[in-house]
């Protein structure tokens, strides 16, 4: 019986209810399972294959509405119902194939951030290596700069002990030399510097004394004190007065020769520390006396 | 019948080799897809040719999905199995 001619006859009747048409259990699972892939993922990703099943379920309500509780009408839904999770599978499967080739990506890129991770550690270590060799290589090169300036330097010690010796050796042969506690004491006869009562060097004494500075620049480091010395005749203010005049024309002369002003002091002594007896003309000639004090180093 | 039977057999044979009788869901409906290609023959042998078509197309449905079934099974677990397989990476690397 058609459908519509049923339901023409239920409302005459009015039992509705009574006359709601037999639907086989295969064509209502069919309907639901169709319903339920078309609203699930078969939709978007086995939309052919839901088409499959859409089609077969039409062919079974087709059969339904010609025979409702006929064999072929439940086969038909039978075969749409299969059709419909099918649809369902394959779209499922697709989603599942489309998480492996996100998780795939996903992969590539993280082991990508790792490699990348790894290579800037490995790239930092090799910067802090090259940093630790150049800062090894500065402090190679900075000691081995010290060494080198130690060495220099005790060559200039060396140098200048040297011709500190060579200087003593030359003015030995000037002057009479001594080795005091207070330095190299190189002692002038005031005969030979000044004329009497003067002040002023003589012409011999300058030529001697530019041996005497030649031999003094070669220690132009040391401190010099030149001490100017009388015999004890006459009153002592004279006496001071003109050793000290003597010793400062000692002093400037050897400063015109090029020793550092500052390194060079003048001082009268007067009579003060005889070296000989002033009761004799020797002994007072020899009191008569320039000295000049050169220093020990470091003083 | 014979080309309908072996459109049949096809499908069975197909959803065998993609590993349904591993798994339950799709070893069920192989099973069935058997069970009517047999009561197909039977049909057949008995005379009615028309509802022996019908189970074929049945059993042939049964298999299709059978296939599908296993295949989907297998692209899940492939699809688990990549994404443990990030996971497991990114906590290694933490």
């Amino acid at each position: 019986m058609n459908r519509g001619i049923l339901y023409v006859v239920c409302m005459v009747s009015g039992t509705l209810v009574a006359c709601t048409p037999y639907v086989p259990q295969e064509l209502a699972d069919a309907r639901r399972v169709y319903s339920d892939a078309a609203h699930g993922p078969a939709m978007a990703n086995a939309p052919a294959e839901l088409h499959k099943a859409e089609v077969a379920l039409a062919e079974a309500e087709k059969a339904w509405d010609q025979d409702p509780r006929g064999e072929r009408t439940r086969d038909l839904a039978y075969i749409a119902d299969r059709k419909a999770r099918a649809a369902d599978a394959i779209a499922r499967g697709a989603v599942a194939q489309r998480n492996i080739e996100n998780a795939q990506q996903d992969f590539n890129r993280t082991q990508s951030q790792i490699i990348g991770q790894q290579q800037r550690v490995i790239g930092q270590q090799e910067q802090a290596i090259t940093q630790e060799g150049a800062a090894v290589n500065e402090a190679t090169r900075n000691a081995a700069a010290a060494e080198s300036a130690r060495a220099e330097a005790e060559q200039r010690a060396q140098n200048a002990d040297e011709r500190a010796k060579e200087a003593e050796v030359k003015l030995s042969k000037l002057a009479m030399v001594s080795e005091e506690p207070r330095g190299m004491v190189i002692t002038l006869s005031g005969s030979v510097l000044f004329a009497s009562n003067q002040a002023v060097l003589l012409p011999d004494a300058e030529r001697r004394l530019d041996e005497v500075a030649k031999a003094l620049l070669a220690t132009k480091e040391r401190k010099i004190v030149v001490e100017g010395y009388s015999d004890a005749r006459g009153s002592d203010t004279y006496n001071l007065d003109l050793s000290r005049r003597r010793a400062e024309a000692v002093r400037a002369y050897l400063v015109s020769r090029g020793y550092d002003p500052d390194l060079i002091s003048a001082e009268g002594m007067g009579k003060a520390r005889p070296v000989s007896n002033n009761t004799t003309a020797e002994g007072r000639a020899n009191n008569r006396r320039v000295e000049i004090v050169v220093k020990n180093k470091g003083d | 019948m014979t080309k309908e039977l072996e459109a049949s057999f096809a499908v069975i044979r197909a959803a065998e080799e993609v590993g349904a009788t591993k798994e339950p869901n799709a070893a069920l409906h192989l099973q069935l897809a058997k069970e009517q290609t047999e009561r197909a023959r039977k049909r057949f042998a008995d005379g009615d040719k028309e509802g022996a078509q019908r189970l074929l197309l049945r059993a042939e449905a049964d298999a299709n999905l059978a296939v599908a079934l296993a295949r989907t099974e297998q692209e899940q677990k492939d699809a688990r199995g990549a994404m443990d397989r990030v996971n497991e990476l990114k906590s290694s690397n933490k």
